[in-house]
């Protein structure tokens, strides 16, 4: 393995390259915000995993979290940072890097 | 495809997944033909030319905001607590102006088209000529946003077009039964798509609440 595309996958960020946060937040992407409900339709995991793939997230700051009410019904909006969209923006660069340095 | 790009146009056709925004363009769209219908049966020179030119655009601006203010409503009622709910980026005041201008130019475009046609052309082809605009407008939104419905009002859109040129009905009539055609195509095809969203979701149970 060259030096060059060791050092490419060693700067991948680990946090998004689990591929149900990264699933989750190439959802988020194109939204302003979604709640709990459309994340676990969209992404197909379990109400636990994704509850588990969001606190992590939102400890790195990628998501923010935002427990309201709609009625008397529990609500969960979550919205992707301006951080996270950074770092998704640099892993998708990151992915392009390394699989042009792969020979075809 | 990019993931990314996959994943915006999902977010998108989301929007149309259950038929609500059709059902409510389709009903401001089948109100301006009916404004048009009332035009063509208003006697010449009868004194309503005014209140009807300052009345129409403040209509349909009205039934424009209105059914947006209903689709929201039942968005809520129906759609969010069976697949959850979005909300999308607002833009920036300076791409809002940017799309309003270009939305200004191509309106303004087609009906300089029109006018000139108009001119070359027979009046029964007007409509078949904006019917296949129309028709290629409804095919652009169903391939850039994923709306797979729109395909169907694309197709049948210069039907109707085709079918009012065929019967040579005056202006303003032409263009009547031209824009009610559009809204209640829309109407139904938004009420195929609610009724298919009704019978394949159901309301999040406890177990899917956070």
């Amino acid at each position: 393995m060259s030096a060059n595309l060791q050092s490419s996958l060693d700067g991948l960020d680990r946090l998004l390259h689990e591929p149900a946060r990264l699933m989750i937040v190439t959802t988020l992407y194109p939204l302003d915000q979604s709640d709990f409900l459309y994340l676990l339709r969209e992404t197909g995991l379990t109400k636990g995993n994704l509850s588990a793939h969001l606190m992590k997230l939102e400890e790195a700051k990628y998501i923010e979290i935002e427990k309201t009410y709609r009625g008397k019904l529990p609500l969960t909006l979550i919205r992707l940072t301006q951080q996270g969209r950074t770092a998704l923006t640099d892993y998708r660069n990151k992915l392009k890097e390394i699989m042009e340095q792969i020979p075809k | 495809m990019d993931e990314l790009q996959r994943s915006k146009k999902r977010s998108i056709s989301y929007w149309f997944e259950d038929g609500l925004p059709e059902i409510g363009t389709g009903l401001v769209i089948l109100l301006i033909g009916l404004m048009l219908l009332l035009v063509s049966y208003l006697p010449e020179h009868s004194g309503w030319g005014w209140p009807v030119a300052i009345g129409q655009p403040l209509v349909i601006i009205s039934a424009f905001y209105g059914a947006g203010k209903l689709v929201k409503y039942f968005k809520e009622r129906i759609t969010y607590p069976r697949t959850g709910f979005v909300s999308y980026p607002r833009r920036q005041m300076n791409q809002r102006l940017k799309r309003g201008v270009l939305t200004g130019m191509i309106a303004a475009a087609i009906s300089i088209g029109v006018t000139l046609l108009s001119g070359v052309l027979a009046q029964s082809f007007v409509p078949l000529f904006i019917s296949v605009l129309l028709g290629l407008s409804f095919l652009l939104l169903a391939v850039n946003y994923g709306a797979k419905r729109f395909f169907i009002v694309g197709g049948i859109e210069p039907l109707i077009g085709a079918l009012l040129c065929w019967l040579n009905l005056p202006d303003p009539l032409d263009s009547a039964w031209l824009f009610m055609g559009t809204g209640i195509c829309m109407v139904l095809t938004g009420l195929g798509g609610l009724l298919h969203y009704l019978q394949t979701t159901r309301p999040a149970g406890q177990e899917e609440l956070p």
